[in-house]
C-alpha cells in the first residue's frame, strides 16, 4: 500500500515537474530560441556556442583516435604550425615564419614566443621537438597515427625557445599541408608517460588530472565520448582569444534528436544538417543555412586486383566503363543527397583545386550506349537475361555496404535497378566498417573475395593522401580497392618530391588519368555540407570544414 | 517439512554453475567472431611487426586453449580487459552506462506498477464490463506495439506539448552554469520520464493481468464476504486483502523482469540517444569493441542469474506451498 | 506447484467431443477473440500471399519526391526514397510474416523434440537437458542476437536461425512437463508393457497428445518472432535486400522522418506490426487458457522474462 501512495506521489511530481518545466533551458549568454534579426556587427563577449554532431569523438588521445570530431578537437586546443585559411590556403599559426633549405630538406620555422599551456607553462619549440621525435622514433608503432603527418622525417631540433628546425630524408612537396595535422604535445606532460617502447602513448588519457592541458584557443575542460565535450578558453592561446567563453560539442545519435534541439534552443549550431532536410530550415528565419563544398564523396571500389579467380570480367576496363555510364547520378543526388551534391569523376574534388582534373568528364547516364559496349565487347545474355563472362562467369555481383554510410541503401537500390537493364544483378551484404574493410581485404589482405563495394571519402585538401590510398604498398593498408601498379606508383613518389607547383599539377594530373582508365573506383557524387546557425550568432559565414581547418574564433561571436 | 536450507543452497550452486557457464561461452562467442583486433587497425605506418607486437599483446598469438585460460585467470580477477576504442579498462567504462540505465529501468518498472494495479483492480471490480476489456485490451496493444515505434510515437506526440527533452541524459550546459543540486535533479528526471514511460507502458499489461485475477479469486472467498458484511469499506477490502493476494506474484515478476529490462533497454536507448547499457551495447558491437562486449555480456547474464536467483529465494520464502 | 506445469483436463473433453468443427465453433464462442483474431490472421496471410499481385506500385519503384505527403494516388505517402508506403506495406506483410512462422517454427521443432526427449525419457538425459536450457534461458536475447547478426551476417535465414535457438526453451519447458503427464497415462503404460518402441509411443500416442498445446504455443511464438525481427530490423541489423515492416520503421528513424513530420513513414508500419502481433496474441492465448486453465502467469511475461518456473514437483499420482 505504502508504495502505491509513494508511487502515485512520484508521478505527480513526474507530472507537475513536466508541466512547469520551461522549453528551452536558460543558459549564460547565447543560446536560448534564437528570434530573428540579422548580424548587427555589434559584438557581444563571452558566451558559450554550443554546437550539435551525430558523429562522436572517439578519444581526446591523439595516438589513439581517428574520428573526425576528434580532429576538431586536438586542431582546437593543441598548436600547430600552419592553419588552413578561409580559402583553403596554407598560413602560418603558432609559426610565424619559414625557410627552406636550398635542397629543399630542412626546414626552419619561427614561432610565436607568448604561448602558454592551460597549465600556465609555455609553449615553446622544444615542445615541438619533443613530439616530432617521439612520432619518429614511435611512428611504426605506438604513434602510428601521428606519423604520416611528420612522414619522412628524421629529426627535429629546438635551438632556442622560438625555432624550429626539421630535416627531412627527401625534399617533400607536401611538408606545409601535412604539418597542418601535426599536433604539438606538452613535453611536460607526455614525456613521463611514454613507458616501455613507446606503450604508455596508447593508454594514455590526456583527461587524467581532471582537465586537458592544451595550448590551443581552447583547451578540453570535460570530455564525453557519446555525451558533451567542452573546450575552454585558454588564457595563454599565442593568438588572437576568440570572443566565447568555451565551446560545447555535443553528440546526438540521430539528426533528429539533434535537430530538435536546435529547434528547442539548446544548440546554436549543427556540423552537418541531414539533405532531407535542408529545404525545411532553409526556410526558417530564425535559422541561417550554410551550402559549401565538401570532400566528402561518395564512391564504388571495384575490386581490381589483377591475382583475383573470381569474376575476372570486373577486371576488363570495358565493363568498368559500361558500369560507369550506367551510374545515374542525377537520381542518386536527388534522392539520396536531396539535391545537395555535385556530380563527380575523379578521387579528387574542387576543394583540392588545381590538382582535380577538370578535363575528366563526368560520364552521361546512358545506358543504350553501356548496354552496346558490353554487347561489342562479347558478354553474352543468358537465359535469365543475366550477362555471361566467356569464362563462363556470371554478372551477378556482391555489393559490400557498410551500415554507417548515410543514404547507403537508397544507393544500393538505386543502382540495382539502373545496373538491371544492363543484365547485371547486385546484392547487398550490409556489414558494420571494420566488418566491410575486412571483407574487402578477404582472405588475409589478398582482396581475392570482394566484387564491388559502396563507400565514401572524406579527403584533405592537399592531394597526397587521396592519391595515396590506391598505392601498392596500402595493399593491407589504407586500400579498399586491391589496385596495384608500379607506374602509377612512380609517379606518386615523383609528386611527392616536385616542389614546383605547376609541375606538381601536371604529375597529379596524369596520376588520374591513369586512374581513370584502370577504375579502381566508380565516383559518384560529392556531398555538399549543410550546417545550420542561430541568427542571434554572427560571423559564421562558412559551414564547418570538419577538422580541415581552425573554426575562426576571432570572428564568431554572439550579436550585442 | 521445508528443507530451507538445501532448497537454497542449490539455488545457490546452480547461479554459480551457470555464471561459470556464462564466462566460458562468452569466450566462445566471441573468439569464434570473424576478424580479430589486429585485423580491424588501419594505420597507414603500420608495421607488420608492429601488427605482431600487438597481437602478442592481446595473447592473440598463444593457441585458443591458453587463450582461455588466461581470459579465465583475468576475469575471476576482475579484469575485464581495455576497450578497443579508448583503451581504458572495461569496468570503468560500463560502468557510467549502467549508472545512467539504472534510475531510468526503476522508474519505468514504478510506472508499469501502478498502471498494472490500477488498471488490474478496476478490471477485476467491474469485471466483464467495458471498464475491464478495455483495460485489459489496452495492455495487450501496449505490449503489442513494437518498442522503438512506441519511443518514437512518444516523441512524435508528447514531447512537444509537454516540452519534454527527447535525447540525451541531462541538459549537457546546465552543469556548466552551476545550478542547485534540486535543479539538476529536476532537469535529470525531465530526461528520463520519456523513456521510463515508455517501458512503463510496454509492460504494464503482465501486472494487469496479475492483479485482476488475484483479485477476482480473491474477491470470491469467504472472507470478503466476512468483511464486506462487517461493513468495511470497497477501499479497504481491496487493499487490504486482494491486493495482497497480488503481492507475491508482482514481486517476483519485478525481479525477473529488472534482469531483463536491463539488457532490453536497447531499443529504447537507440531512440532517445540515453547514453545507458543499451546503447553503449549497441555501439560497441558497430565498433567491434570484443572486450565490451565480453564485458557487458557476462554483466547483463550475472544480473538475470542473479535476479532470477533471488526471486526463487523469494517465492520460497513467501509460498508456504513450495516444498523440495 | 509451479506455473507452468499444470496438468491438461479440459484436453480429454475436447477428445470426447462430437466433431472436430463443433468444439472449434463451440471454442470459438466461449472465446470472441480468437474468433476476431482468427479473421484478422488470415486477412494479413491473404495480403502477404496475394498482395503483391495488386499492389499499386513497385516495390523499388520511385514514384515522387522524397517523403511525399499522402494522396488521392498515395494515401499513405512516400518514403524516403519516394517509394509507395501502401505498397511497401503489402510486400513488406510477406516478409514479415514468414519470419515470424519460420521462426516459430524452428523454435517448436527444436523446443518440441528437446521437450518430448527430456519428458519422455527422464533422469540423466532430462536434467542435461533441462540444464542445458536453464542456461539458454538467461541469455539476454537481443543483446545475443545483435551480437550474432553483426557478427555472422545480416540475412533473413541468420534471424530466423537466431530466433529458434533462443526461443526453443519455452516450448522445451512447457513440452517437457505435458510429456511426462501423458506418459504416466494408462494407455502408454499399456503400449509399454504390450513391447511398443519408444518411437512409435512417442509418435502414436504422445504427440498427438500434446500437439493441440505444442500448436498454441507456436502461434504464440509467431507473435514473439515478429516483434524481434521489428526490433532487429530497427537497429539496422536485418536483411538488407528484403523490405519488412521493421525495416520500413528503420528507414524513416535514420533519414530523420521525426523533424520532417513524414509521420505516413512510421505510423503504419508500426500499426500493422502491432495489429497482427495482438492478433496472434489473442489467438494463441484462447487456445492456451482453454486447454491449460490454470496457468496462473500471463502469457505476456514469457517475452521479457521467459519465466523460469520453480523446481518441478511431479505431479501426484
Amino acid at each position: 500500500m505504502r508504495k502505491l501512495l509513494v508511487g502515485i506521489i512520484l508521478i505527480a511530481v513526474v507530472a507537475l515537474v513536466a508541466a512547469c518545466g520551461g522549453g528551452a533551458s536558460t543558459t549564460p549568454g547565447g543560446g536560448g530560441s534564437a528570434t530573428g534579426g540579422a548580424d548587427t556587427g555589434a559584438i557581444k563577449e563571452g558566451g558559450i556556442f554550443r554546437l550539435g554532431t551525430i558523429s562522436n569523438p572517439d578519444s581526446i588521445n591523439p595516438f589513439v583516435g581517428f574520428s573526425s570530431l576528434s580532429y576538431i578537437l586536438w586542431t582546437e586546443t593543441y598548436p600547430t604550425l600552419v592553419q588552413y585559411d578561409q580559402n583553403y590556403k596554407i598560413i602560418g599559426d603558432w609559426a610565424d615564419s619559414w625557410t627552406t633549405s636550398s635542397d629543399g630538406k630542412v626546414w626552419t620555422f619561427k614561432v610565436k614566443p607568448n604561448g602558454k599551456w592551460s597549465d600556465g607553462k609555455p609553449i615553446t619549440a622544444a615542445d615541438a621537438a619533443f613530439t616530432g621525435n617521439l612520432v619518429v622514433k614511435y611512428g611504426g608503432g605506438p604513434a602510428a597515427m601521428m606519423a604520416p603527418f611528420v612522414a619522412h622525417s628524421t629529426k627535429f631540433e629546438a635551438p632556442d625557445a622560438t625555432t624550429l628546425v626539421i630535416t627531412y630524408d627527401k625534399a617533400v612537396a607536401n611538408v606545409l599541408p601535412q604539418l597542418q595535422q601535426f599536433f604539438i604535445l606538452p613535453q611536460h606532460v607526455v614525456e613521463p608517460i611514454i613507458g616501455d617502447k613507446g606503450k604508455g602513448l596508447k593508454t594514455w588519457d590526456p583527461m587524467s588530472a581532471g582537465a586537458q592541458v592544451g595550448g590551443g584557443a581552447f583547451f578540453v575542460k570535460t570530455f564525453e565520448k557519446k555525451g558533451t565535450t567542452i573546450i575552454q578558453k585558454n588564457p595563454g592561446y599565442y593568438t588572437t582569444p576568440p570572443h566565447v567563453d568555451a565551446v560545447g560539442l555535443t553528440v546526438y545519435q540521430n539528426a533528429d534528436a539533434m535537430l530538435a534541439a536546435l529547434k528547442g534552443g539548446q544548440l546554436d549550431s549543427v556540423d552537418t544538417m541531414p539533405p532531407t532536410l535542408a529545404k525545411q530550415w532553409s526556410n526558417d528565419p530564425n535559422y541561417t543555412l550554410q551550402i559549401g563544398d565538401s570532400s566528402f564523396t561518395y564512391d564504388i571500389p571495384i575490386n581490381s586486383n589483377q591475382k583475383k579467380t573470381k569474376h575476372r570480367e570486373l577486371l576488363d576496363p570495358k565493363v568498368k566503363n559500361a558500369l560507369d555510364m550506367a551510374v545515374d547520378r542525377k537520381q542518386i543526388i536527388d534522392t539520396v543527397l536531396n539535391g545537395y551534391g555535385t556530380p563527380i569523376s575523379t578521387v579528387l574534388t574542387p576543394l583540392s583545386a588545381p590538382y582535380n582534373n577538370t578535363d575528366i568528364p563526368v560520364p552521361s547516364y546512358d545506358i543504350a550506349a553501356a548496354n552496346k559496349i558490353l554487347d561489342d565487347a562479347g558478354y553474352k545474355r543468358g537465359s535469365d537475361g543475366i550477362r555471361v563472362g566467356p569464362d563462363g562467369s556470371k554478372f551477378d555481383w556482391e555489393v559490400i555496404t557498410p551500415d554507417n554510410v548515410e543514404g547507403i541503401d537508397r544507393l544500393f537500390e538505386i543502382l540495382k535497378t539502373s545496373w538491371a537493364q544492363l543484365g547485371i544483378n547486385i546484392t547487398a551484404n550490409k556489414l558494420d566498417s571494420t566488418a566491410s574493410f575486412n571483407a574487402i581485404g578477404a582472405p588475409d589482405w589478398k582482396y581475392l573475395n570482394f566484387d564491388l563495394a559502396i563507400w565514401d571519402w572524406v579527403g584533405y585538401i592537399d592531394p597526397d593522401f587521396m592519391l595515396s590510398v590506391t598505392l601498392c604498398n596500402q595493399l593491407g593498408g589504407w586500400s579498399d580497392t586491391g589496385y596495384c601498379n608500379p607506374a602509377y606508383d612512380k609517379l606518386y613518389n615523383e609528386q611527392g618530391v616536385t616542389l614546383d607547383p605547376a609541375k606538381r599539377k601536371a604529375i597529379v594530373w596524369q596520376m588520374q588519368d591513369i586512374e581513370n582508365q584502370d577504375h579502381p573506383y566508380i565516383w559518384v557524387a560529392q556531398k555538399k555540407s549543410i550546417s545550420a546557425f542561430g541568427k542571434n550568432w554572427g560571423g559564421l559565414t562558412e559551414p564547418f570544414l570538419l577538422g580541415m581547418s581552425k573554426i575562426p574564433w576571432d570572428i564568431i561571436h554572439q550579436n550585442g | 517439512m521445508r528443507a530451507g536450507w538445501s532448497y537454497v543452497g542449490r539455488r545457490a550452486l546452480f547461479a554459480v554453475i551457470t555464471v561459470f557457464i556464462a564466462i566460458s561461452l562468452n569466450f566462445v562467442l566471441f573468439r569464434l567472431a570473424p576478424g580479430d583486433r589486429t585485423s580491424a587497425l588501419r594505420c597507414q605506418g603500420c608495421t607488420k611487426e608492429f601488427k605482431q607486437q600487438l597481437k602478442a599483446e592481446y595473447g592473440l598469438d598463444k593457441s585458443v586453449p591458453e587463450q582461455y585460460v588466461i581470459y579465465l585467470d583475468q576475469t575471476l580477477h576482475g579484469n575485464l580487459g581495455r576497450s578497443f576504442v579508448t583503451e581504458q579498462p572495461v569496468i570503468s567504462e560500463l560502468w557510467q552506462p549502467i549508472k545512467n540505465t539504472l534510475p531510468m529501468i526503476l522508474l519505468g518498472t514504478i510506472i508499469s506498477i501502478i498502471l498494472g494495479i490500477t488498471t488490474g483492480v478496476v478490471a477485476a471490480w467491474r469485471r466483464n464490463t467495458l471498464a475491464d476489456k478495455g483495460t485489459v485490451w489496452g495492455g495487450l496493444l501496449f505490449y503489442s506495439l513494437p518498442t522503438q515505434w512506441l519511443a518514437l510515437m512518444l516523441i512524435l506526440y508528447l514531447a512537444g506539448p509537454l516540452h519534454l527533452p527527447t535525447s540525451d541524459i541531462a541538459d549537457p550546459y546546465l552543469a556548466y552554469t552551476n545550478p542547485g543540486t534540486w535543479s539538476e535533479l529536476l532537469d535529470r528526471l525531465k530526461h528520463m520520464i520519456l523513456p521510463a514511460a515508455t517501458i512503463g507502458l510496454v509492460l504494464f499489461g503482465e501486472y494487469t493481468l496479475i492483479v485482476r485475477s488475484s483479485m477476482l479469486e480473491a474477491l470470491g472467498e469467504d472472507y470478503i464476504l466476512t468483511a464486506r458484511a462487517k461493513g468495511l469499506s470497497n477501499w479497504e477490502i481491496i487493499h487490504k486483502h486482494a491486493l495482497r493476494n497480488s503481492m507475491l506474484p508482482i514481486v517476483t515478476l519485478v525481479f525477473l523482469s529488472l534482469g531483463f529490462i536491463f539488457g532490453g533497454t536497447i531499443l529504447i536507448e537507440t531512440v532517445f540517444n540515453y547514453p545507458g547499457i543499451g546503447l553503449q551495447i549497441y555501439q560497441s558491437v558497430g565498433d567491434r569493441d570484443y572486450p565490451m562486449l565480453q564485458g557487458a555480456f557476462l554483466l547483463l547474464t550475472v544480473v538475470i542469474i542473479l535476479m532470477n536467483f533471488l526471486a526463487d529465494l523469494l517465492y520460497f520464502k513467501l509460498d508456504p506451498r513450495v516444498t523440495e | 506447484m509451479s506455473f507452468i506445469d499444470a496438468p491438461m483436463t479440459p484436453l480429454d473433453e475436447v477428445r470426447k467431443s462430437p466433431s472436430r468443427l463443433r468444439s472449434l465453433l463451440s471454442f470459438m464462442r466461449k472465446h470472441p477473440q480468437a474468433a476476431i483474431g482468427f479473421v484478422i490472421l488470415m486477412a494479413f496471410v491473404f495480403i502477404a500471399i496475394f498482395g503483391p499481385y495488386f499492389a499499386p506500385y513497385g516495390e523499388r519503384e520511385q514514384v515522387g519526391p522524397i517523403f511525399g505527403t499522402p494522396s488521392g494516388a498515395h494515401p499513405l505517402g512516400l518514403d524516403d526514397g519516394g517509394i509507395d508506403i501502401l505498397s511497401l506495406l503489402i510486400y513488406g506483410a510477406r516478409v514479415t510474416l514468414i519470419v515470424g512462422f519460420a521462426g516459430a517454427v524452428v523454435a517448436m521443432l527444436v523446443g518440441g523434440s528437446i521437450g518430448i526427449i527430456s519428458g519422455y525419457f527422464g533422469g540423466k538425459i532430462d536434467n542435461a537437458l533441462m540444464r542445458t536450457t536453464d542456461y539458454f534461458l538467461v541469455l539476454p536475447d537481443l543483446v545475443l542476437m545483435i551480437v550474432v547478426a553483426s557478427i555472422w551476417g545480416r540475412s533473413l535465414r541468420n534471424i530466423i536461425i537466431i530466433i529458434g535457438l533462443i526461443y526453443w526453451t519455452f516450448m522445451a519447458r512447457l513440452i517437457r512437463s505435458q510429456v511426462k503427464v501423458v506418459r504416466e497415462r494408462a494407455y502408454v503404460k499399456r503400449a509399454q508393457a504390450l513391447g511398443a518402441t519408444h518411437t512409435r509411443i512417442i509418435f502414436r500416442h504422445v504427440i498427438p497428445q500434446i500437439a493441440p498445446l505444442l500448436l498454441a504455443q507456436t502461434v504464440l511464438m509467431v507473435a514473439l518472432a515478429i516483434f524481434l525481427e521489428t526490433a532487429i530490423s530497427f537497429l539496422g541489423l536485418g536483411d538488407p535486400s528484403v523490405t519488412s515492416w521493421g525495416k520500413m520503421i528503420e528507414n524513416a528513424f535514420s533519414r530523420s522522418a521525426i523533424s520532417y513530420g513524414a509521420w505516413w513513414a512510421i505510423a503504419p508500419p508500426g500499426i500493422a506490426v502491432a495489429i497482427v502481433i495482438m492478433a496472434f496474441n489473442m489467438v494463441g492465448t484462447a487456445a492456451e487458457d482453454s486447454l491449460n486453465p490454470r496457468l496462473r502467469v500471463s502469457h505476456l511475461a514469457r517475452r521479457h522474462f521467459r519465466l523460469r518456473p520453480l523446481p518441478d514437483k511431479e505431479p501426484p499420482k
